[in-house]
């Protein structure tokens, strides 16, 4: 995991470091610029810190402004930029190069404008997605999408990585949720991209940017719609007694007609884990735990409620509790929101994975997964997000064992792999990164990461602005698979890279 | 392989009006209009064709012909669809299951000849003009989970899938909604479904001031009551300019010909609409004004009539589509009163208006501009002299859009000045 | 987190028990979220995850406090907020007292910082 091939490091641009890092002080302030090796090691890696590389300096800028001029500098002088937010994404994509600058957005954490007129608030990239929550729920309001590290990543991140959530099944990810942004391009082009009206006309710029993982542009502000709390969520545990019935469950209720708010599914292994680490009250007797939540209003949500619990009780359910109350309802899903300590407690090390499959493919994935478990003889714990689909799997093993290491590694690839097979996605809301790059040619061909090569190269045409990501480096991947490269010895040094 | 590669040239050179029936055979015709740098004109049943600019192509496209559903999965809740197939048939086959395409897809039928015409997938999806679900569900961007098509050298290109959620790559499916067949020719679809709610009623209110209308569009914004689409539908200016239609687009039992009015729909289940329209005749103290109620069958016909423009059937006029953020919509409607034909949609956000005579437009578009909304001249008169530009657009998003396009069509081949000028 | 402790560092007992904490750090970034200092000044350096990677390049490589490490160091108030935010339950303050005070035994204060230091202790032992 911790060695992959990287695009070439241009020497001429290390050996003039200390010229580059003298410029980029003439654009801010210059205790932002940080080069000295102390200062830069913390920022050698984000939450996937299983990969670790230096960047030739640190540059944290103040406002748009320094930030085009920085690009610009950057542009004209051939440096690599890689853009962060707050550091939390889990597939390694604001890993620093060493002849790049790495462009932190941390001080851009100022809340700017709330409209609840229009319902939206204006943000700098920098604020937390859990703060824009606290800034309007005075008033009933709330921003919808939340992932799991909602507390500490920053809005920022949010649109690069297209982040979901437990409750994207009814209120969509991030890409569904943001009215506009404000980019600076790599030339240093500052550009408005939507604003406080809904849907923009001519190319829908805002989609391409969200999920774009910074290849594009730097995103230095973002308008997000906010939401009425709704007024009634409750929720429900419900216990099965094998994959099959909860996976079948799962099917029947969306094709009940009824879209949840939240519907979560724990494997047993998962669910001895966090029983032991919080308490959440979960049956122990159950092979798979489901977690659905209703929100709407009292009548609709109580008589779902019923529906539900009818259609749970023809898939087999073994125990079916409804919250009482909020305290009750927030118990239900500690648990599940403690899933990666838990696991973090029950090994030295865990692989957080993420994949999509199609819902009626729930029992089919779980069943792929426990087979290669054995095969890998590697212990793992299933989260889902159900309802849309989405798979957690946690791989536990000890990263201090290389060959450990190394079975992890094939053993979240095939699990991928099995995720496309059976006509899912390779990420559903962590991104591609660095970490599964070079998988992308399970999902596509060569003409379909061409095409999206073009659109990069359109808007950054010398490929500055986070390359080494998302796109495999080797080319005609299909043809070659995953790349493993042990540094210094690529394989073919005379196909281009990208 | 060959000999198909050599009937599609052949094909090509000896007509005009090419209608491929499969994937492969567009990318051959598109292919040999690479090599001969021959621009085409994309379109589907030219339900739309009178938006933006007119083609000049040598050679027309025609997609009606790939048509047919691929693959419907209703606990999925997608279908994937060949472009050519009619939003109709897609959503008689959905009403089956109790589902629906929940953007309600606008249908420009009335506006062109008097009668329904939703055109097919592929232009419903090119073009991303969503109903009054809008500011609820999302536009019709947000229901495509994924497509297949060719791009202008040739390639068969996808992106996307037939699951909600994946970040994979660039999400090119956006980009192609609303491009109006300028980068990819469409070969497959994935539309996100939902199941249809088994109720709704409309409520009317009648009112015509603009600080009250505005204040109503507010609260159900800001109403936890889960409101599915706010309009607001004011008189015809008494002007020969603009022939009575309101009466006729509006014609149901429960809702009073005469007056400008408001109205808003609540989707569910019996027992939970009653609740909520209690809950909110307490929010928007509705004792206070003249209210009517619409069952679920005006409800339904309503809710077409406005998402079919109805109101504007057959005109002569230039037709103006605005969005502008809702809360600006008390200066427009101030702006608009008893000059124009309007309605409001998207709770405010999202602006109709039939504007007689050229000059006309050059006041409605600052007016909008100024309101920080943007607009798009849908209709144009038999007069309109093409001094105002048809989309709005900035320079540096002018420029984005145009190394976006070269990305996707280098030789600028796919519906060539449909847009911009430039491209 | 991997540590790189030398066997020979392992005989401390501080290193032990730190090396321990740093192994359960899973370098998620939590802790920022809840930091007043990294709230203000959006520094990685300011925030408990950048002074746990400080701290711990410090302490395996022997190396002597810079100027500028030591800048980030003192800047933590010792409020520990970021340990109720912590998933993985690291014990922040026993990390930032073994770096406290390892740069107080490695590190050579400037004589106005060590004035403004007995300043501070002087009055607080009035109070």
């Amino acid at each position: 995991m911790s060695e992959i091939a990287l695009p070439n490091v241009d020497r001429t641009i290390v050996s003039k470091k200390d010229i580059i890092v003298n410029n980029l002080k003439q654009f801010t302030d210059k205790k932002n610029v940080l080069s000295e090796l102390d200062e830069i090691r913390p920022y050698e890696t984000d939450a996937l810190a299983a990969y670790k590389n230096l960047p030739l300096a640190v540059v944290l800028p103040e406002n748009t402004q320094e930030v085009s001029e920085i690009l610009k500098f950057c542009h004209r002088e051939n440096i690599k930029v890689i853009p962060r937010g707050a550091g939390t994404g889990l597939s390694g994509g604001a890993l620093p190069l060493n002849d790049a600058i790495l462009l932190g957005l941390g001080k851009f954490n100022k809340i700017l404008d709330i409209d609840f007129d229009n319902k939206c608030v204006v943000t700098q990239p920098g604020v937390t997605n859990l703060s824009i929550t606290h800034a309007v729920k005075h008033k009933g309001y709330y921003y919808a999408p939340d992932p799991s590290s909602q507390l500490a990543c920053s809005i920022g991140g949010n649109v690069a990585e297209n982040s979901g959530g437990v409750h994207s099944l009814k209120y969509g990810t991030t890409t569904n949720n943001i009215l506009g942004v404000e980019m600076v391009m790599m030339d240093g082009t500052i550009c408005r991209i939507g604003g406080k009206t809904l849907d923009q006309e001519g190319y829908d710029l805002l989609g391409l940017i969200c999920g774009s993982e910074g290849l594009l542009g730097v995103i230095t502000e973002v308008t997000v719609k906010i939401l009425k709390n709704p007024q009634t969520v409750k929720a429900a545990l419900i216990g099965f007694p094998s994959i099959e019935d909860g996976g079948s469950c799962v099917t029947d209720i969306i094709s009940n007609g009824i879209t949840p708010a939240g519907m979560e599914i724990m494997d047993k292994a998962l669910i001895d884990a966090t029983e032991k680490f919080v308490h959440a009250g979960y049956p122990m007797d159950a092979e798979v735990l489901m977690i659905v939540e209703l929100d709407g209003t009292k009548s609709e949500v109580e008589e779902l409620f019923k529906q539900i619990k009818q259609i749970a009780e023809k898939n087999k359910s073994n125990s079916f509790k409804l919250s009482k109350n909020e305290k009750e309802r927030l118990g239900f899903w500690s648990g599940r929101k403690a899933a990666f300590p838990a696991c973090g407690a029950m090994a030295p090390d865990y692989y957080c994975m993420d994949g999509t499959i199609p819902r009626g493919k729930l029992s089919e994935i779980l069943k792929e997964i426990s087979r290669l478990s054995k095969k890998y003889n590697l212990g793992v714990a299933n989260g889902f997000h159900a309802g849309d689909g989405n798979l957690h799997p946690l791989i536990l093993f000890d990263g201090s064992n290389k060959e450990e290491l190394r079975r992890t590694e094939e053993f979240g690839a095939e699990i991928l792999k099995a995720c496309v097979r059976m006509g899912g996605a390779l990420s559903g809301e962590h991104g591609i990164g660095i970490e599964k790059r070079e998988l992308m040619c399970e999902a596509f061909n060569d003409n379909d990461i061409q095409q999206q090569i073009n659109i990069k190269m359109s808007l950054d045409e010398k490929n500055l602005l986070n390359p080494g990501k998302v796109y495999p480096i080797l080319r005609k991947c299909a043809e070659e698979g995953r790349v493993h490269v042990h540094r210094g010895e690529e394989k073919f040094p005379d196909l281009p890279r990208f | 392989m060959f000999t198909e590669e050599k009937k599609n040239s052949q094909i090509f050179q000896d007509s005009n009006h090419l209608s491929p029936t499969s994937e492969l055979e567009v990318s051959e015709l598109i292919k040999e209009a690479y090599k001969k740098k021959f621009p085409i004109d994309i379109h589907g049943s030219n339900s739309k064709k009178f938006i933006g600019y007119n083609v000049q192509a040598a050679k027309s496209l025609d997609f009606s012909n790939l048509s047919g559903v691929i693959e419907y999965l209703p606990e999925e809740l997608y279908i994937k669809v060949k472009p050519g197939t009619l939003i109709k048939d897609i959503e008689n086959i959905l009403e089956k299951n109790n589902q629906e395409l929940s953007f309600e897809p606008t249908d420009f039928g009335y506006l062109k000849d008097g009668k329904s015409n939703k055109g097919t997938a592929g232009g419903c999806v090119s073009c991303n003009f969503a109903g009054s679900r809008r500011f609820k569900v999302g536009s019709v961007r947000d229901f495509i989970l994924g497509f297949r098509g060719v791009n202008g050298k040739g390639d068969i290109i996808k992106s996307g899938g037939t699951v909600v959620k994946n970040v994979t790559g660039y999400d090119l499916s956006k980009l192609v909604s609303g491009s109006f067949g300028t980068l990819v020719a469409l070969t497959e679809v994935t539309l996100k479904i939902s199941a249809k709610k088994p109720s709704q009623n409309t409520i009317i209110i009648y009112e015509k001031d603009p600080k009250i209308i505005s204040d109503l569009f507010n609260m159900v914004l800001s109403s936890s009551n889960e409101i599915s689409g706010a309009v607001f539908v004011p008189d015809e200016p008494k002007s020969k300019k603009f022939a009575p239609n309101k009466s006729k687009a509006f014609k149901l039992n429960d809702l009073d010909q005469e007056g400008d009015f408001f109205a808003f729909r609540i989707e569910g289940d019996q027992n939970s609409i009653k609740e909520r329209i209690k809950d909110i005749s307490n929010e928007m103290d509705l004792k206070n004004y003249k209210t009517s109620n619409l069952d679920i069958y005006q409800s339904d016909l309503f809710w077409k009539s406005i998402n079919s423009l109805q109101l504007f059937s057959e005109t002569k006029n230039n037709l103006l589509r605005a969005v502008v953020p809702p809360s600006k919509s008390e200066k427009m409607m101030s702006f608009l009163k008893n000059k124009y034909r309007y309605f409001i949609d998207w709770s405010g956000a999202l602006f109709w208006i039939e504007v007689p005579g050229d000059q006309n437009i050059k006041e409605v578009k600052n007016t909008i501009i100024q309101n920080d909304g943007y607009v798009t001249i849908i209709k144009k008169s038999e007069d309109f002299e093409f001094t105002e530009k048809l989309f709005t657009i900035d320079d540096t998003k002018l420029m984005i859009s145009k190394k976006i396009k070269e990305s996707f069509d280098p030789r600028g081949l796919f519906n060539p000045g449909k847009m911009y000028k430039d491209f | 987190m991997q540590t790189n402790f030398t066997e020979t560092q392992l005989k401390d007992k501080d290193n032990q028990s730190s090396e321990k904490i740093f192994k359960k750090c899973v370098h998620c970034g939590m802790c920022n979220a809840t930091c007043p200092t990294y709230g203000i000044l959006g520094d990685e350096l300011d925030g408990p995850r950048g002074r746990i990677y400080l701290i711990k390049d410090m302490l395996e490589n022997n190396k002597k406090p810079t100027e500028k490490v030591v800048k980030h160091i003192d800047r933590c108030l010792s409020c520990y907020s970021c340990m109720t935010t912590c998933p993985a339950g690291v014990n922040y303050m026993h990390l930032i007292d073994h770096g406290k005070k390892y740069i107080e035994k490695n590190y050579e204060r400037s004589t106005f910082d060590k004035l403004i230091r007995y300043f501070f202790i002087y009055y607080s032992s009035e109070y």
